[in-house]
C-alpha cells in the first residue's frame, strides 16, 4: 500500500512515550464523561429489556414469538447468523492482519478482536434462547446421563454447538494473548492499588524478557493461523445449517462461501461503524488514520462484490435448474411479499458499497461510516430475506403463512445490540483499545512481525 | 539455595541494549536476559535460542482434540446407541468431520496457550529482577539487561562485567543479590 506510510500510517508526534501515555491515559486517567455515561445507560437499558424478554420467554414459551409453522426460524436465527458473521469476520480480519504482517494493523487489530469477541457472545446467547426448553441446552453436549441418550452428531445444529464452543474459546485466547504485554504496561503505569492489582493479576507477571517475547510472538502468530482456519470453517458450519436442509433456496453448495463473504461484509462494516465514532470520541485520529479507513474500505468493497457474485450464482443455479420448487422459491424470495427485504439488502450491499471505488469516499470518515452502516444493515436484511423468504411458502401450498416479529423478538435484536455496546463501552474504559507494544515498535522504526 | 547476584543495567534506547547484549555475549556469567517493552528478535537469537516447541505442542494438542471427539462420536453413534435411519451406515464419518475439526483447532489453541505460559514461566507475580529501581518502565520505554552470577563466581568476574557494562554507558547499573 503506497499510501500507508512505513511507520504504520501514524500521524506525527507519535514517539514512544507519547503512544504509551496517550493510550494508557485513556484507561487509567480519563474521567467519566457524560457521553460515555449516556451511551452506557442506553445500552444497559437495552440489556435489561433483553433480560426481561428472556424471562417472559422462559416463563411462557416460544409462543410469545411470531414464529410458527411454516416460518419456524426468523428473528432468533436471523440475529444469530448476523452476529456470528460479524464475529467471524472481525477475527478473520484481525488474524489475517497478524499473519500478513501488515504494519498498519497495530491500531485496528485490538478493536477488531474485541468486536469479534463481543459479537460472538451476543451470537452464542441466541441458539440457547430459541430452544423450546432453554434450560436444557446442555443436553447438546455428550455427557454421560441417566437417560442413556446422546446428541445427534449427524445434525448441523450439533456441529454448530461445537463450532461456537471452539470459536468463543479460541477467539478469547487470541485476544487475551495479544493483550498480555499491554496489561503489563497498564499494571506498571497504574496509580491506584486496585488498578495495579487487577491489571497485575491479568498480566500474569509479564516482564517482557527475551524468552517471553519469543514465545509470545510464536504463539500469537500460531493462534492467528488457527483463528483463520477455525473461522472460515465455523462460518461454513453456520451455512451448513441451512444447506443440509431441503428448503429450495437454502439447499445449495454456494451457501458456505456466500456466508463467509457475507460475514466479511457485515464484520468489516461493524468494525468501521465502531471505529469511526471511537476515534473521534477518544481523540485517537492520529492512531486510526484515513489510511486505515482507506484499506478497510477496499476490503469491504471486495467482500461486497463477492457477495453479489454469490447471489448471482444462486439465482443462476436456481433459474437454470429446471426444478419447479427452486424456481418458485426464487421468484417468491425476489418478488414475493418479502421481496422488499431482498432489494433493501441488494441496495445496501450491492449498490451503496460501490461508492467505495472512490478514494475520497473511503478516506472521508462520515462517508465511509454511512457506507459501512448501510452494508452491515444490508447484511441483516439479507439474512432476513434468506430466512423468512424461502420458508414462508412451503412445498405444500396450504403451508403458507406470513411472518411478523413480536416485541419479544425485537428485544432479541435490540437487546443483543445493547449487550454488544455495553461490552464495548466497558472495553474502551478498562482496556487499551490500540495495541501499545505494536505501536511502540513501529515508533521505534522497526518492522512488525 | 545458592545466593545469586544480578547486575541490572538500564538503557533508554533499544539499539543501546542490542549493542550491549552483543558486546557482553562472552561475559563469564550464568545467564543474560533482556527485559524490553517491545520484542527484539535481533537480541533473542542469542539470548534465548530455539524455542520452536510451541508449534509442536499445539500440533499434539490439535491431534489429541481431534482424536478425542472423533473417537467419541464413533463410540456413541456406532457402538453405544446406533440409530438405524433408512439403513444408512452408523459410521457416517463425513458427518463426524465438523465437530472433529472444531475441537482439533480448539485443542491446538489451548495447547499453544498452555505452552506459552509454560515457556514464558507465567504466571509468576514476583521475580527478583523486579527489585531493580525503575523496573516498572521495562514495559514502557526503558530497556534492561540483566546478567546473573552464581554466588560462588569470583567477585572479579562480577567486577569485570560491571566495568564492561559501564563502558556501554547505561543509565544505571544495579547490583542485586538474593
Amino acid at each position: 500500500m503506497s499510501e500507508v506510510r512505513e511507520n504504520g500510517g501514524m500521524g506525527d508526534g507519535t514517539d514512544t512515550p507519547s503512544v504509551t501515555e496517550t493510550t494508557s491515559a485513556l484507561v487509567l486517567e480519563r474521567p467519566l464523561h457524560w457521553h460515555w455515561l449516556i451511551a452506557f445507560g442506553v445500552s444497559g437499558a437495552l440489556v435489561l429489556f433483553l433480560v426481561y424478554a428472556g424471562g417472559v420467554l422462559f416463563l411462557i414459551g416460544v409462543g410469545v414469538w411470531g414464529i410458527n409453522i411454516p416460518v419456524v426460524w426468523a428473528f432468533d436465527i436471523i440475529n444469530y447468523v448476523w452476529w456470528i458473521g460479524i464475529a467471524n469476520a472481525a477475527s478473520l480480519l484481525a488474524a489475517s492482519l497478524v499473519l500478513l504482517r501488515r504494519q498498519w494493523r497495530a491500531t485496528i487489530n485490538r478493536l477488531a478482536e474485541a468486536v469479534a469477541l463481543f459479537a460472538a457472545l451476543c451470537a452464542a446467547i441466541l441458539p440457547i434462547l430459541h430452544l423450546g426448553r432453554p434450560w436444557l441446552f446442555y443436553w447438546v453436549f455428550p455427557y454421560p446421563n441417566t437417560m442413556d441418550i446422546w446428541p445427534q452428531f449427524r445434525s448441523a445444529l450439533t456441529w454448530d454447538f461445537f463450532g461456537i464452543l471452539a470459536h468463543l474459546l479460541v477467539v478469547f485466547l487470541f485476544w487475551y494473548v495479544g493483550l498480555l504485554p499491554d496489561l503489563a504496561t497498564l499494571r506498571d503505569r497504574a496509580k491506584s492499588t486496585f488498578a495495579r492489582t487487577a491489571f497485575g493479576l491479568a498480566a500474569l507477571g509479564w516482564r517482557g524478557s527475551s524468552r517471553q517475547w519469543q514465545a509470545f510472538r510464536a504463539t500469537y502468530a500460531l493462534m492467528a493461523a488457527l483463528v483463520v482456519a477455525l473461522l472460515v470453517f465455523m462460518q461454513s458450519i453456520v451455512a451448513l445449517e441451512f444447506a443440509v436442509t431441503l428448503v429450495p433456496v437454502w439447499h445449495g453448495t454456494i451457501l458456505p462461501p456466500h456466508f463467509v463473504a457475507g460475514a466479511v461484509v457485515s464484520g468489516v462494516g461493524a468494525i468501521l461503524v465502531v471505529a469511526l465514532p471511537l476515534r473521534t470520541a477518544l481523540g485517537i485520529e492520529a492512531l486510526i488514520t484515513r489510511d486505515h479507513l482507506d484499506v478497510m474500505g477496499r476490503i469491504l468493497l471486495g467482500a461486497a462484490l463477492v457477495v453479489v457474485y454469490a447471489e448471482a450464482m444462486m439465482i443462476l443455479t436456481a433459474w437454470t435448474s429446471g426444478d419447479g420448487d427452486a424456481l418458485r422459491a426464487l421468484d417468491n424470495r425476489l418478488f414475493g411479499p418479502y421481496g422488499w427485504a431482498y432489494w433493501t439488502a441488494a441496495a445496501g450491499i450491492g449498490v451503496v458499497t460501490q461508492a467505495l471505488w472512490f478514494a475520497p469516499v473511503r478516506r472521508s470518515p462520515p462517508a465511509i461510516f454511512a457506507v459501512a452502516l448501510a452494508a452491515a444493515a444490508g447484511m441483516w436484511f439479507d439474512r432476513f430475506s434468506l430466512l423468512v423468504g424461502p420458508i414462508h411458502r412451503d412445498f405444500l401450498v396450504s403451508s403458507s403463512a406470513m411472518y411478523q416479529p413480536t416485541v419479544w423478538e425485537l428485544a432479541l435484536l435490540l437487546g443483543t445490540l445493547g449487550i454488544f455496546f455495553t461490552l464495548l463501552l466497558l472495553f474502551i474504559r478498562l482496556l487499551p483499545v490500540v495495541s501499545m507494544y505494536e505501536l511502540r515498535k513501529l515508533a521505534e522504526g522497526r518492522r512488525l512481525s | 539455595m545458592t545466593a545469586r547476584i544480578q547486575l541490572v543495567a538500564e538503557f533508554d534506547e533499544a539499539d543501546a541494549l542490542a549493542r550491549a547484549a552483543r558486546a557482553l555475549r562472552d561475559a563469564p556469567c550464568g545467564r543474560m536476559e533482556a527485559y524490553t517493552p517491545i520484542p527484539m528478535p535481533e537480541v533473542d537469537e542469542f539470548l534465548s535460542p530455539g524455542h520452536g516447541r510451541i508449534g509442536l505442542v499445539a500440533l499434539m494438542g490439535g491431534l489429541a482434540g481431534a482424536a478425542l471427539i472423533y473417537l467419541l462420536q464413533v463410540y456413541l453413534s456406532v457402538y453405544d446407541y446406533p440409530i438405524n435411519v433408512g439403513g444408512r451406515p452408523p459410521h457416517s464419518w463425513p458427518a463426524f468431520i465438523p465437530a472433529t475439526v472444531a475441537l482439533a483447532l480448539l485443542g491446538a489453541a489451548v495447547a499453544a496457550f498452555a505452552a506459552l505460559l509454560w515457556t514464558a514461566g507465567l504466571p509468576r507475580y514476583h521475580h527478583p529482577v523486579g527489585d531493580a529501581p525503575n523496573f516498572a518502565r521495562a514495559s514502557q520505554d526503558r530497556y534492561f539487561l540483566a546478567l546473573e552470577f552464581e554466588a560462588r563466581d569470583p567477585d572479579s568476574a562480577v567486577e569485570a562485567a560491571t566495568a564492561r557494562l559501564r563502558d556501554l554507558a547505561p543509565l544505571h547499573i544495579t547490583r542485586l543479590s538474593r
